[in-house]
C-alpha cells in the first residue's frame, strides 16, 4: 500500500458542548499544520446530515484516505462516521474517532488547557491512523438456530416469535416446569386479565410449534463460541418418574419427606415428589432432587421407595444427561426472584402473619370465596397493612445492606400496582376489611393503573405517606384484639405520629436477580450495579449485551409482564435479524502472528483463555513447513494476552498494533505550540 | 402502484425504531411523517434521562440510519388520507404535502433563509425562537434540505433567484399517491396537554411547557440559554409543576403521563449548570422513577439540592412584574397547609394526549381506541404492539404515554409482530 | 527496593490513563456525563485491554515525558477472561524494571474502573494529580 497518506481531521462544536470549553477553530488550524494532514475542518454538529456529507465528499473529492472526527464518545458515533467512509467508498477501519467531550469539554475548567487536551489527543490519533491498515471483517457463517435459557414469560415469547418466524429454538428451563413468575400469578394488574390462561395459551402456542423443543429441568453448564456461532453444553436432570402410579396422592401421602413448598412462597408443606397446582407444562409429576441433595435426605427417600415398592416407578437416583448444541444466538431470559426480608425486617419470620405480597396472592388463591370474612391461620382478619419498597429504593445510611453488602437502591417498578391491585381485591372480597397502604410514592404509571389507584381511594383504602428515614414500625402485640400495631409519621396527617391496628402485615417485596453467576461467567456478561444484566446501551441496543448475548424480560431488571413481553419481543425480532442472515461479519480486531518472528515457543498458547491459539505446522514458505502459532479467528476475542507473553514480539492485535500505540504516545507528549 | 411490506406512520423514535427493525430483515419499508424532519419529539428534547446523554446524539444516529438503509424509503411532509382493505393487502392514499423545493437539487447550503425577509416563529423551538419562511427546519434535520411555507411567504422571489442550484419550486402542488403495503405500524406518537384555565390558560408569558424548557436548555437554545419569555431575565427561582395536565379527571386525562417526574427531574439537574444560582422547586403529588436507574437518578437530583415539595398547585396568578403566584397546598414537615409562594419562572410538566386524534384516525380506519384515546392494546400481557385490526400495529406513545426507552422497546415488538404478519402474507 | 539507584525526574505532569474499548473507557464517559472536572493533563488513551503491553512498555512511557500512568483495567468486569491478573503480573514486572532505573513506582498505578465508576476514576486521577504535583513542587 504504497498510496500517499492523506488526513482529514473534522472537529465538532457539538453545539456548545464541546466549543464552549475547547477552541474547536484553533485546534482545526494547528492540526492543519500535522504533517499527512490535508484537511482540518471544525463543524457545529459532525453528526449532522451535513457534517457528514462534508466528510463524505472530502473523501470523494480531496481523496482523503483517513478520517478523524473528534467529536462526542466513539460510542454514540464511531459507527455513524464509519458509515460515512463506507458511503464514500472508504474502508471504515481507516477511521479514528477522539472523544473531546466526555473526555476533554465536559470535565475541564480550563479553556486553554483543555484546547491543548484536545490537540495532544487527536495528535495521537493522527499518529495511530497513519499506520492503520484497511481491515475486512471476518466473516463468520451463522448457525441459524436460537438458545432461549428460561421459560418464564419473557423467555416463551422470545421463542413463540422465532419459532413462528420458522427459527428453530431450544428453549431451556432450569426448573422440572415452564411458566415462570406469572403462571403463579391469578388475576394480573391492570385489567384483571387471568394469568392462567395467559401462560396456558403461550405454553400451548410453544409446545406445538415445531421449531421449538422444550427442555424442563435442563441448564447450560458450558459453552464456547459468539454471536453467531456457539456451542453450549445442556446438563438435563431426570424427572425421576419412571412409570406414574395410578393412585399417586396415596401413596404420595405415604411419603415421609416434606418441604416447605417454594410454589406457595413457603406457605404449604408438600412432599418432594410433586406438581405444582397453577399452570404449568409437563403437567407431569418431578421429583424434587435439588431438596434431596442432603445424603441422609436422599437415604430417607431410597428407603421409602424400597419400603413400598416403587422402584417400577420412581428412579432411586437421579440420572443426568448432557447434550451439546449448536446455536447461533443466546438470549437470556433468567427472570427474577422476590426479595427475601432479613429476620425481624417489619416483623418479618417473628409472627406468621407477617407475609410477602407473593404469598398474600396464595393465600387469597386458597381462601373460601363464599366466606365474608377474611380469615387466615384460622382466625379472623380484620385489619390488613401494605408496606412497600421492601427491598427497594434502599438509602444509604437508612437501609441496612444485604449479605452481598449492596443495597437495592433500585424501584422494583411492579409493587405500587400490584400492591394496590391486590387491595382493591381484597376490598372486593371484604368489603368491611380494613385496608391500608404505607407507602413513598404510588407509582401507577400505565396508562389503566392510576385508575386502580383511584379505585382504591374510593374502596376506603387508606394511604398513609413515609419518608424512608423514618419507615413504619411493626410492633407484635400478644393476647390482644389485634396482632400488631404500626406506627408511622404519617406525610399526609400533618407529620403526625398514628398508630395502625392490623391483623396481618404484607410485605411489597422487590424483585432481585437470580443467582446465575456461572452462566454469566460462561458467556461473560456484564451486570449492573443493581445485580441485573446490562444492556449495551439503554437506548441505542436496549437488548443488547457487549458480548453478544441478548436479554429479554426481568433478567434485565424490573419489569410488570406486558413490559417483560415487550423486552422479550425485541429480543426475537434483534435475534431473528442475525439468524437471517448467512454469514456475520465480525470484528477484524484479533490476533494475529507475524510468522517471520515466531519461534514456537508456546507462551501464547499457555495464556489464552479461550484456545483461540495453537502451535502447529504451517507452511512457511513454498514446501517448507516449520511449527508456528496460529490464530484461529473465530474463536479469538482479541483480548491479546498473548500478545505480551510472547517473548518474541510477535504477535499483535490487529488495528491496535503495540507499535501504533507507541506512536501515539510519542505524539501526545509532544509540545503544543502555537 | 408501488409496493411495499409495510407502512410506517410517524418517523418519531418508535416509528424510526419499527422501520430498522423490518428493514434489517430485509422487508421494504414506507415511512411517512407529517412533519418536515423526522425525529419527532426526541430530536427536540436537550438531554435524555437518566444517561443524560444529548438527546440529538442518540437520535441522530438512527434517523441517519434510517436515511441511508437501502430498505427504507422517508417521506416527510405525509399523510394518511385513506386505507382500505384489498386482498390482504391494504392500498393506502398518502397526501404529499409539496416542500416548494427540489429535495435533489437542494444542497441544505442555506442560503435562501439568509436572503428571505419574512421572519417566522420557529416551531421547532416551540415558538420561541425564530426562523424565515424558507430553509433547511433544524440544524439537525432529515432531510437536510430547505422547505418553503407559503402561508408565510410574500413570493418576493429572493430565495429562487439566490438558490445556486435552482431548487425552489413555487409551483408545487399537493401529491396524492396511491400506494400498496401489506402491513401498517402506526406510531403517530403524543402531544403535550394544553396549559390549564387555573394556570393561566398559556396567557402568562412566565409559566411555560416543558417541552418549551427543552429548548432553552439545548446547545441550540433560541435565547443562548435560560431566561425568562417575558422580560429575558435570569430567573432566580424556578417552580415545576408536576402533573400539570394529567392524573386529573376534571380535564379528562385522568392517567399519569409517565415520563413527567422524570423530565422534570432531569431538567431540574440541567438547570443547576444552565442557572446555577436559581432555585428550583418540584411541586408533586408522587416521584415516578420506576425505570431501570431512575430511582437512584432522582436521588442524585435530591443529593445536589433541588427542592421537592410535596404539594398541590391549584392556581397561579400572574404578577406586575412577571412573577408567578402559586397557590399551593403544602405537606412538608416544616411546613403544613395552603401556601402562597412566589417564583418568577414556572414549568408545566404537562402530560401526554394521543397525536393523532381518535376521530380522525376512525376517519381513515375502524381501530379500536382506548377510553383515554391512544390506539388500543389488545394483548397487552402478550404482544402489546396488536391492535384490533389483522395487519395494523401500533408503536410507541401512539399506544399509551411512555418514555424513550419503552418507545424503543414497543418498536422493536411491533416490528416483529409485523415481520410475522408479512412473512404469513406472502406464503 | 533500590533507593539508592540514582531518582529519575519527572519531566511533565501530564498522566496517561490507558483505558479498555469496552469497560473503562465509559467509566472514564460516565465522569464526562457528570461534567465531573479533572486535570486537564490527564490525556486517555482506549485498547481492547492494557494487557497487550509488555513491561518495558510503561517504563518507556515515562521516559518519553509522562508524568504518571494510570492503568484503567477493567478488573472482574473485564469481558476477556482472566486478563486483570496477566496484566497485573506485567504491571509487577513493570515495577521491577522501575526500581532498577530509579523511577519512583508511584508514578505507575493499576486500577480497575467499570462502567459506570465515574467516582473512582476521578479518584484515580485526582491522587495521580496530586501525586505530580507535589514532587513537581519538591524538584
Ligand atoms: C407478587 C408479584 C405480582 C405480580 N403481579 C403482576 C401483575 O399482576 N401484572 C403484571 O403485568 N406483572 C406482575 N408481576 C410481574 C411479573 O411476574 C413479571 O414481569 C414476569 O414474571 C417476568 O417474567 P420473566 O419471564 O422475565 O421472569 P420469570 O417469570 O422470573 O421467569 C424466569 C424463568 O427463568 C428460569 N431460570 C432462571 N435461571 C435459569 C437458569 N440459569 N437456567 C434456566 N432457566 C432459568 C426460572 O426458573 C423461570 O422459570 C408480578 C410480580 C410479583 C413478584
Ligand atoms: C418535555 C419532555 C421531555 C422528555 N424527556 C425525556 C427524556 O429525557 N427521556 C426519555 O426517555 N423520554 C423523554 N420524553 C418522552 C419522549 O419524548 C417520548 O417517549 C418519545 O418522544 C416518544 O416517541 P414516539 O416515537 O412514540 O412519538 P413522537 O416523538 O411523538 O413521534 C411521532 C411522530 O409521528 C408524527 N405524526 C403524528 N401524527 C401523524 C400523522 N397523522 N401522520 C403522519 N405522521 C404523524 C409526528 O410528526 C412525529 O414525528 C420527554 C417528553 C417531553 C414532552
Ligand atoms: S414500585 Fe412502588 S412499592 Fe415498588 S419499589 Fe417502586 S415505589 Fe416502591
Ligand atoms: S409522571 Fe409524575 S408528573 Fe407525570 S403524571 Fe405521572 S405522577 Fe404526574
Amino acid at each position: 500500500m504504497s498510496e500517499k497518506v492523506k488526513i482529514g481531521v473534522y472537529v465538532c462544536h457539538c453545539g456548545f458542548n464541546i466549543a464552549e470549553m475547547v477552541d474547536v477553530k484553533k485546534v482545526a488550524e494547528v492540526l492543519g499544520k500535522e504533517e499527512d494532514v490535508e484537511v482540518a475542518k471544525d463543524f457545529i454538529f459532525m453528526c449532522s446530515d451535513a457534517g457528514q456529507k462534508m466528510i463524505e465528499n472530502d473523501i470523494k473529492e480531496k481523496g482523503i484516505n483517513r478520517v478523524i472526527v473528534a467529536s462526542c464518545s466513539p460510542l454514540l458515533h464511531e459507527k455513524t462516521f464509519q458509515g460515512v467512509l463506507e458511503r464514500a467508498g472508504l474502508n471504515k477501519f481507516l477511521f479514528e474517532h477522539i472523544n473531546i467531550r466526555e473526555q476533554v469539554s465536559w470535565v475541564s475548567k480550563n479553556k486553554e488547557s483543555a484546547t491543548e487536551k484536545a490537540i495532544r489527543l487527536i495528535r495521537g490519533g493522527i499518529a495511530k491512523i497513519r499506520k492503520q491498515q484497511a481491515l475486512e471483517p471476518i466473516l463468520k457463517k451463522v448457525t441459524k438456530s436460537v438458545a432461549v435459557i428460561g421459560g418464564g414469560v419473557a423467555g416463551l415469547i422470545s421463542a413463540k416469535n422465532l419459532g413462528e418466524m420458522g427459527v428453530d429454538v431450544t428453549l431451556i428451563e432450569k426448573s422440572p416446569f415452564i411458566g415462570g413468575m406469572v403462571a403463579r400469578w391469578d388475576k394480573l394488574f391492570p385489567n384483571d386479565e387471568n394469568a392462567q390462561d395467559i401462560v396456558r395459551k403461550l405454553i400451548e402456542e410453544v409446545k406445538d410449534n415445531k421449531h421449538i423443543r422444550i427442555l424442563t429441568n435442563s441448564q447450560i453448564v458450558g459453552g464456547k463460541g459468539s454471536l453467531g456461532g456457539y456451542s453450549v453444553t445442556i446438563e438435563t436432570i431426570s424427572r425421576g418418574i419412571k412409570r406414574l402410579p395410578e393412585n399417586i396422592e396415596n401413596i404420595l401421602s405415604s411419603c415421609p419427606i416434606e418441604i416447605d413448598s417454594p410454589e406457595s412462597f413457603g406457605l404449604e408443606k408438600r412432599k418432594i415428589v410433586y406438581k405444582p397446582e397453577y399452570i404449568c407444562y409437563p403437567e407431569e409429576y418431578a421429583i424434587d432432587w435439588d431438596n434431596l441433595s442432603d445424603a441422609k435426605e436422599l437415604e430417607k427417600y431410597k428407603k421409602w421407595v424400597k419400603e413400598s415398592n416403587l422402584e417400577e416407578k420412581f428412579e432411586l437416583e437421579k440420572t443426568v444427561t448432557k447434550e451439546e448444541i449448536n446455536v447461533g444466538a443466546i438470549i437470556f431470559a433468567t427472570g427474577f426472584e422476590p426479595y427475601e426480608p432479613y429476620e425481624g425486617e417489619y416483623g418479618w419470620k417473628k409472627h406468621p402473619n407477617v407475609v410477602t405480597l407473593p404469598q398474600l396472592i396464595e393465600i387469597l388463591k386458597r381462601v373460601d370465596k363464599n366466606q365474608t370474612h377474611f380469615v387466615y391461620n384460622g382466625k379472623e382478619i380484620k385489619s390488613v397493612a401494605f408496606i412497600h419498597c421492601v427491598g427497594s429504593r434502599q438509602i444509604e445510611g437508612e437501609d441496612i445492606p444485604g449479605p452481598d453488602g449492596k443495597l437495592n437502591t433500585y424501584c422494583s417498578r411492579y409493587c405500587c400496582n400490584a400492591t394496590i391491585h391486590t387491595a382493591n381485591e381484597l376490598k372486593k372480597l371484604y368489603p368491611n376489611l380494613h385496608v391500608y397502604e404505607f407507602y413513598r410514592d404510588i407509582r401507577t404509571y400505565g396508562l389503566d393503573d392510576e385508575d386502580m389507584y383511584t379505585k382504591a381511594s374510593k374502596n376506603d383504602v387508606i394511604f398513609l405517606r413515609f419518608n424512608n428515614e423514618y419507615k413504619p414500625e411493626v410492633q407484635i402485640l400478644e393476647n390482644e384484639k389485634y396482632n400488631f400495631v404500626i406506627s408511622v409519621k404519617d406525610q399526609l396527617s400533618y407529620y403526625e405520629e398514628v398508630d395502625i391496628p392490623a391483623d396481618m402485615v404484607v410485605l411489597s417485596v422487590g424483585m432481585v436477580p437470580p443467582q446465575i453467576d456461572d452462566l454469566v461467567s460462561i458467556f461473560t456478561v456484564s451486570r449492573g450495579n443493581d445485580g441485573f444484566l446490562l444492556e449495551a446501551h439503554p437506548k441505542l441496543k436496549p437488548v443488547e449485551t457487549s458480548s453478544g448475548i441478548f436479554l429479554a424480560g426481568t433478567a434485565q431488571g424490573p419489569m410488570n409482564a406486558s413490559e417483560a413481553a415487550a423486552g422479550a419481543t425485541a429480543a426475537a425480532v434483534k435475534v431473528a435479524a442475525v439468524v437471517s442472515k448467512d454469514e456475520l461479519a465480525l470484528s477484524p480486531f484479533i490476533a494475529r502472528v507475524d510468522i517471520t518472528k515466531c519461534d514456537a515457543t508456546g507462551k501464547c498458547v499457555e495464556v489464552c483463555e479461550y484456545n483461540a491459539i495453537e502451535v502447529t505446522e504451517v507452511e512457511v514458505e513454498k514446501g517448507k513447513v516449520e511449527r508456528k502459532a496460529q490464530v484461529n479467528p473465530t474463536l479469538c476475542v482479541g483480548g491479546g494476552t498473548c500478545v505480551s507473553a510472547c517473548p518474541n514480539q510477535a504477535i499483535r492485535i490487529v488495528g491496535w498494533t503495540n507499535e501504533q500505540i507507541e506512536d501515539m504516545i510519542t505524539a501526545m507528549i509532544k509540545e503544543v505550540k502555537e | 402502484m408501488k409496493n411495499y411490506d409495510a407502512l410506517v406512520i410517524g418517523a418519531g423514535i418508535s416509528g424510526i425504531q419499527t422501520a430498522l427493525d423490518l428493514a434489517e430483515q430485509g422487508f421494504k419499508v414506507l415511512m411517512i411523517d407529517k412533519k418536515k424532519s423526522t425525529g419527532g419529539v426526541m430530536i427536540q428534547l436537550s438531554k435524555v434521562f437518566p444517561t443524560l446523554d444529548c438527546a440529538s446524539c442518540i437520535t441522530t444516529p438512527k434517523m441517519s440510519e434510517a436515511s441511508n438503509h437501502p430498505n427504507i424509503e422517508t417521506w416527510t411532509l405525509s399523510e394518511v388520507t385513506s386505507i382500505s382493505e384489498n386482498n390482504g393487502s391494504y392500498v393506502v392514499n398518502i397526501l404529499k404535502h409539496p416542500r416548494y423545493v427540489d429535495l435533489v437539487k437542494c444542497t441544505g447550503c442555506g442560503i435562501c433563509e439568509e436572503v428571505c425577509p419574512v421572519i417566522v416563529e420557529d416551531e421547532y423551538n416551540e415558538y420561541y425562537g425564530i426562523r424565515k419562511a424558507v430553509g433547511v427546519p433544524f440544524g439537525t434535520a432529515i432531510p437536510q434540505k430547505a422547505v418553503l411555507e407559503p402561508e408565510y411567504c410574500i413570493f418576493c422571489g429572493a430565495c429562487a433567484k439566490k438558490c445556486p442550484t435552482q431548487a425552489i419550486e413555487y409551483d408545487q402542488e399537493p401529491e396524492n399517491i396511491e400506494v400498496k403495503v401489506k402491513a401498517v405500524i402506526v406510531a403517530t406518537g403524543f402531544e403535550q396537554t394544553p396549559i390549564k384555565e387555573e394556570y393561566g390558560g398559556g396567557r402568562y408569558k412566565n409559566v411555560i411547557n416543558a417541552l418549551t424548557m427543552e429548548r432553552l436548555l439545548a446547545p441550540t437554545s433560541p435565547f443562548g440559554g435560560v431566561f425568562r419569555p417575558g422580560d429575558g431575565k435570569n430567573p432566580y427561582s424556578i417552580a415545576y409543576i408536576q402533573c400539570a395536565g394529567s392524573r386529573d379527571a376534571s380535564i379528562g386525562v385522568p392517567y399519569c403521563s409517565r415520563v413527567c417526574c422524570m423530565f422534570a427531574v432531569k431538567q431540574a439537574m440541567l438547570l443547576c449548570g444552565a442557572a446555577p444560582l436559581a432555585d428550583i422547586t418540584i411541586y408533586y403529588m408522587d416521584i415516578r422513577a420506576f425505570g431501570k436507574r431512575y430511582e437512584e437518578f432522582f436521588q442524585e437530583a435530591r443529593e445536589m439540592g433541588i427542592n421537592f415539595v410535596k404539594g398541590k398547585v391549584a392556581k397561579i396568578e400572574e404578577l406586575e412584574n412577571g412573577n408567578l403566584k402559586l397557590r399551593v397546598e403544602v405537606q412538608e414537615e416544616e411546613d403544613y397547609g395552603v401556601k402562597e409562594i412566589e417564583h418568577e419562572l414556572v414549568v408545566l410538566s404537562s402530560g401526554m394526549l394521543p397525536a393523532w386524534k381518535p376521530e380522525k384516525v376512525r376517519e381513515i380506519l375502524p381501530l379500536e381506541i382506548h377510553k383515554y384515546g391512544f390506539i388500543k392494546s389488545l394483548q397487552p400481557h402478550v404482544n402489546p404492539s396488536q391492535t384490533n385490526l389483522d395487519g395494523i400495529f401500533v408503536s410507541g406513545t401512539a399506544m399509551a404515554p411512555m418514555d424513550i426507552v419503552d418507545s424503543i422497546y414497543s418498536g422493536s415488538t411491533a416490528a416483529m409482530k409485523a415481520a410475522l404478519y408479512i412473512k404469513k402474507i406472502k406464503e | 527496593m533500590q533507593q539508592n539507584a540514582k531518582r529519575q525526574k519527572i519531566k511533565t505532569k501530564k498522566i496517561l490513563i490507558i483505558t479498555t474499548n469496552d469497560i473503562s473507557y465509559l467509566g472514564a464517559d460516565t465522569a464526562g456525563q457528570q461534567h465531573l472536572k479533572y486535570s486537564e493533563d490527564a490525556l486517555i488513551i482506549r485498547v481492547p485491554d492494557p494487557v497487550i503491553f509488555p513491561p518495558d512498555f510503561y517504563v518507556r512511557t515515562l521516559e518519553k515525558g509522562f508524568g504518571g500512568i494510570i492503568v484503567a483495567s477493567a478488573g472482574d468486569e473485564s469481558p476477556f477472561l482472566n486478563s486483570h491478573a496477566r496484566l497485573a503480573k506485567n504491571i509487577d514486572a513493570a515495577y521491577k524494571i522501575m526500581n532498577e532505573k530509579g523511577i519512583d513506582t508511584k508514578r505507575l498505578v493499576l486500577t480497575a474502573i467499570c462502567s459506570i465508576c465515574a467516582g473512582s476514576f476521578i479518584k484515580a486521577v485526582n491522587n495521580m494529580t496530586k501525586y505530580l504535583d507535589s514532587v513537581h513542587e519538591q524538584e
